[in-house]
């Protein structure tokens, strides 16, 4: 899951997550980023650097 | 002292302020992160979580979603409240949260029981449920400051830097400074090297080592601060400033009656 907030600033990021996801299929990740508010680079790789393993992980419950 | 307001949006203000030392700009600084208090998810009970994740991240993760509060005021801070800090409607809001799967759990899910507090963002993911996976919460949000935990703090990215001039003085008109200046501040205009939009002026120095005349120079004006400050969404900016600003108040009038009873 993606984590609330940014870890360096507090700032929260994961409203724009599932929107970013659909969005970067079609766009450059950069200008969804610009376009959803997501500005300082602390918050940036947080959604650029996400990784999604919940679905992996439901397998060995 | 003196306040100009540059920018102004719901979770962001800029403004210059002048006249000031920069001890009470650092000050006011701090007092926007750590000393507004705001409502937060303090404690909660788990009465069902076949979910991925563990208890504990869904408590660290439900912790740290922002509450918009009506009236702040009408809340107190557990150690000062009338009860005691036993807990009661003064300085607890209850909240439940019951969703069976599949699908996605978000923050807009959070049922509280008082109607003026409400999570500042709808579509926090909270966590996601496979077929037949639930997640049964109770729990309650206290307020407390920044210093408490990072959950309860206003401010996010707070921070100041001195108001910059550029003096420019035999300037050749070669260009160079423009090109390096990373925020576009330097233009050349009549075969002149020219400082606009000041502001944006991080005090990077680049220009002063790109001139071969020497002739730029970048001064800090000591009594002048750029401060930016954002909110995480738990209140508007104005209002964290003011509360902010307010805070700095009572305690200087504190330490002020002390010092008097002292003496």
């Amino acid at each position: 899951m993606i984590p609330v907030r940014c870890f360096s600033c507090g700032k929260v990021i994961s409203h724009v997550w599932e929107e970013y996801r659909e969005r970067i299929k079609s766009e450059p990740p950069g200008k969804v980023l610009d376009d959803l508010g997501i500005e300082s680079y602390c918050c940036r790789r947080m959604l650029l650097s996400h990784v999604e393993i919940v679905d992996t992980l439901r397998r060995y419950q | 002292m003196k306040v100009e307001l540059i920018q102004l949006e719901e979770d962001r203000i800029r403004f210059l302020l002048s006249g000031a030392t920069a001890a009470f700009a650092n000050g006011l600084r701090r007092a926007c992160m750590s000393e507004v208090p705001t409502l937060a998810i303090d404690e909660i009970s788990l009465y069902d979580n076949t979910s991925v994740l563990f208890d504990e991240q869904i408590g660290l993760r439900i912790g740290m979603i922002p509450l918009q509060v009506e009236d702040l005021d009408l809340f107190s801070e557990p150690e000062e409240c009338q009860c005691g800090g036993e807990g009661c409607p003064g300085c607890r809001v209850d909240f439940m949260l019951s969703v069976e799967g599949p699908g996605m759990v978000y923050s807009r899910d959070l049922q509280f029981t008082d109607p003026g507090v409400k999570p500042a963002f709808d579509k926090i993911p909270i966590v996601i449920l496979g077929e037949g996976e639930k997640l049964v919460i109770e729990g309650y949000a206290t307020k407390h400051a920044g210093r408490e935990h990072s959950k309860w703090q206003s401010g996010t990215l707070c921070g100041y830097k001195n108001l910059p001039t550029i003096e420019i003085g035999d300037c050749s008109g070669c260009g160079k400074c423009v090109e390096v200046c990373p925020r576009k501040v330097l233009v050349l205009e009549d075969g002149r090297a020219k400082a606009t939009n000041i502001l944006e002026c991080s005090l990077c120095k680049l220009c002063i080592e790109e001139c071969d005349a020497g002739a730029i120079k970048v001064v800090p004006v000591l009594d002048s601060f750029v401060l930016s400050i954002e909110t995480s969404g738990c209140m508007p900016v104005k209002e964290l400033v003011a509360r902010a600003s307010d805070g700095i108040r009572k305690r200087a009038e504190t330490l002020d009656r002390k010092l008097a009873e002292l003496s």
